[in-house]
């Protein structure tokens, strides 16, 4: 069994690896100008899912009910990924965007969602029950430090940052299966 | 456009699950769930090119 102040931190480290998968997308957009599809778009959507259950466990102090919502939002980001795996399996298809240590981006996008599953399940498995826990009041103390609030704020900023880049990338209307510039940074007409 | 506004409703999903009333934070992360389904079913509606 783990401690509820191990729990939370580890809540906590939970958010800082998904701002870091949503900031290696961004590195890929800014730095090697390669512009997210909708499904990409999707699937970073699907990683902001998949930390409401950290920041609630976070924010308020770890519940059963949280690791519910993690592994609902991994089930529906790995279904997004998975959309998109299936639509270049065809032999011959050399994928959407450059690979990233030998995978496309949906492909590591889909054995994250997964990896957050068998995170889930084995903290259910490991965590002490709801109201049971020895140092149920430190952990929510815990949930104030400066550890927790980063992180959280990490994920806001994140989140953020996705809709000024997707407003300029698509503008008001639908995003383009495979953009190439962005809609509000170019002129019209051109 | 509605990517977008799907960023947006995460953003304040987040935002509520942190620092949020309960109550909001349950209804913005039910809404978050639903739009990102709708999205990912409109975006599904092509027929997949599979080799099997």
């Amino acid at each position: 069994m783990i401690s509820r102040t191990l729990e939370t931190t580890l809540n906590a480290l939970a958010l800082y690896a998904i701002a870091a998968v949503l900031g290696v997308a961004f590195f890929d957009q800014l730095v090697n100008g390669e512009l997210p599809c909708p499904l990409c778009l999707l699937q970073r959507a699907g990683f902001l899912l998949l930390a409401i259950g950290p920041v609630l466990a976070v924010a308020r102090g770890p519940r059963a009910a949280w690791y519910g919502v993690t592994i609902l939002a991994g089930l529906a980001g790995a279904g997004f990924a998975t959309r998109q795996i299936l639509l270049h399996i065809a032999p011959g298809d050399a994928g959407y965007g450059a690979p990233f240590l030998g995978l496309h981006f949906y492909t590591w996008a889909f054995v994250v969602f997964v990896v957050a599953i068998a995170a889930s399940a084995l903290m259910l498995i490991l965590r002490q029950p709801d109201g049971e826990a020895t140092d149920e009041v430190q952990a929510g103390a815990a949930s104030g430090d400066a550890l927790g609030r980063i992180g959280i704020l990490l994920v806001i900023l994140m989140a953020a940052a996705n809709v000024l880049s997707t407003t300029l990338e698509c503008g008001f209307a639908t995003c383009p299966d495979d953009p190439v510039t962005y809609q509000l940074l170019t002129p019209s007409g051109s | 456009m509605y990517l977008g506004l799907l960023f947006l409703l995460l953003t304040a999903t987040l935002a509520s699950a942190a620092y949020g009333p309960p109550r909001w934070t349950v209804g913005l992360t039910v809404v978050s769930f639903v739009a990102a389904g709708l999205v990912y079913f409109h975006h599904a509606s092509d027929s997949l090119p599979l080799s099997f």
